[in-house]
């Protein structure tokens, strides 16, 4: 039963791939008044994005539910990302405090004054209906739950709560990791770093800015060359199954996805392995 | 005397944009999709080498499906190749500058050079230079004068130093492979497409 209501390899594969830089899907296809791409562009960005989809499912039974496509750059379409990422992550609700770095701060003045007057809007009539949400959940389950079972669930909920979710940052060598991560979590690079063991993945520990903590595996990336990828395989083997989440990011204006297949199958092999975080 | 120009590379390089531009030719090209399924095979009218004095009566450019494309299409493609490389004079493999993953380029000349002709000359065109660097908040290319910005430009000698070893270690000593054999050029706007094809079809 705990394995259902915290995340088994069935509800949460663990894995969201994410295609960036979809501001660069064509020239001149970004517009700067707006912050989102042209028309045009944004015809290109979903036809290149189901053609990403059709590749990288090809060899794992991934659906497009793990798959979400943005701009870490431009800040564009950095909350359906984090949806997904909760949605598929270990123990996702751990991740719902955070607040992505808000686009419009890099539109034009004007949109982006228009923008928080909307936002400012909605969030009135709104309310406090989010912060509740929890809360109503177990109000439901002690319904069926004897008081037993509930504080089993509630201790279990606030252990896992305690501990700091951990998401691996994986990609092609230059796809845009560090950008991805800064205005994805709305983090600020925290001072300790360790790096594991003699090789270059690095543990980053970051503070959000709305509170909390999160672990970020910042992995070497692949495909830059063969002896390389050799390297890091042991790198990758022994890290990617102590995740939450595996965040595995390609760049939009490339489309040669074989080093993406490759590690894909991999990936969903580790992580069959440790159908729970193994930490 | 015919030669034959084969043009090889990763997928979405800009293989069929960069062969457009060379030889104003209308292949077709797409944003989103690979689109070159099976070799073009075009035969240039000599407008295009008689000013080089070259001693050429026929020259036909191969235009190759990319590789790199999935593992399938890998598969698929490999016989084109194995039909082609063999019979190429110039070889002229695109990359693009704005990424620093080559491995798939490294698989591929391993596999491929032991087909190389012992005269091939190899041209590493380096497209896209118009967007090195500009993920890392360089100063982007020169619009206005159609170059790359001085910061892109001084990237460059960095970027042609990770290439030659990537490269030079892949082929050996299979074929002669020298520093100026690597040229950056923008097919989407034309920077470095004539020195482009001087050493295309110069071969030195």
């Amino acid at each position: 039963m705990f394995n259902n209501l915290f995340g088994n390899k069935k509800t949460a594969p663990r894995f969201v791939i994410a295609v960036n830089q979809v501001d660069k899907m064509i020239p001149n296809g970004w517009d700067h008044r707006l912050n989102m791409p042209t028309e045009m562009a944004e015809k290109e960005i979903k036809r290149r994005s189901q053609d990403i989809i059709k590749r990288l499912s090809q060899y794992t039974d991934l659906a497009s539910d793990n798959i979400e496509y943005y701009s870490a750059l431009q800040r564009y379409r950095l909350m359906p990302l984090l949806t997904k990422i909760v949605r598929n992550g270990y123990a996702g609700f751990k991740l719902d405090h955070i607040e992505p770095a808000n686009p419009f701060d890099l539109a034009e003045p004007e949109v982006k004054a228009f923008a928080q007057q909307q936002m400012q809007e909605r969030l009135k009539q709104q309310g406090n209906q989010q912060a509740t949400n929890k809360d109503k959940i177990f109000e439901e389950m002690r319904q069926f739950l004897s008081e037993e079972e509930l504080n089993i669930v509630l201790s279990k909920f606030k252990q896992e709560r305690s501990r700091p979710p951990q998401v691996a940052i994986f990609g092609k060598a230059g796809v845009g990791k560090t950008t991805t991560i800064n205005n994805l979590f709305n983090a600020q690079w925290k001072t300790s770093h360790t790096i594991v063991g003699t090789t270059k993945a690095q543990m980053k520990d970051f503070e959000l800015n709305t509170g909390g903590k999160l672990k970020v595996v910042d992995l070497p990336g692949y495909g830059r060359s063969l002896a390389e990828d050799r390297e890091y395989e042991e790198i990758y083997r022994q890290l990617i199954p102590s995740c939450d989440l595996v965040l595995l990011i390609v760049q939009a204006n490339t489309r040669d996805f074989t080093d993406d297949q490759e590690m894909i199958i991999h990936i969903m092999e580790w992580l069959k392995e440790a159908p729970v975080p193994q930490r | 005397m015919e030669i034959t120009v084969v043009v090889q590379g990763k997928t979405g390089a800009g293989k069929s944009s960069t062969n457009n531009k060379l030889f104003y030719l209308n292949l077709a090209t797409d944003n989103a999709i690979a689109c070159t399924k099976v070799p073009q095979i075009i035969y240039l009218d000599n407008s295009h080498y008689e000013h080089l004095n070259l001693p050429y009566k026929t020259v036909r450019v191969i235009d190759m499906p990319g590789i790199g494309e999935g593992i399938q299409e890998d598969k698929t493609y490999m016989p084109f190749y194995e039909e082609w490389i063999p019979q190429a004079d110039s070889l002229v493999w695109v990359i693009q500058a704005d990424t620093r993953a080559y491995k798939r380029d490294e698989i591929f000349l391993l596999k491929l050079a032991p087909l190389f002709k012992s005269s091939l000359f190899l041209t590493v065109a380096l497209n896209k230079i118009d967007l090195l660097g500009t993920d890392e908040g360089e100063q982007p290319f020169d619009l206005e004068l159609g170059q790359p910005s001085v910061a892109q430009l001084k990237r460059l000698p960095e970027k042609v130093e990770d290439l030659y070893n990537i490269f030079k270690g892949a082929i050996g000593n299979q074929i002669c492979f020298e520093k100026h054999q690597i040229i950056p050029y923008t097919s989407e706007y034309g920077w470095g497409l004539a020195e482009l094809k001087t050493k295309i079809l110069t071969r030195k």
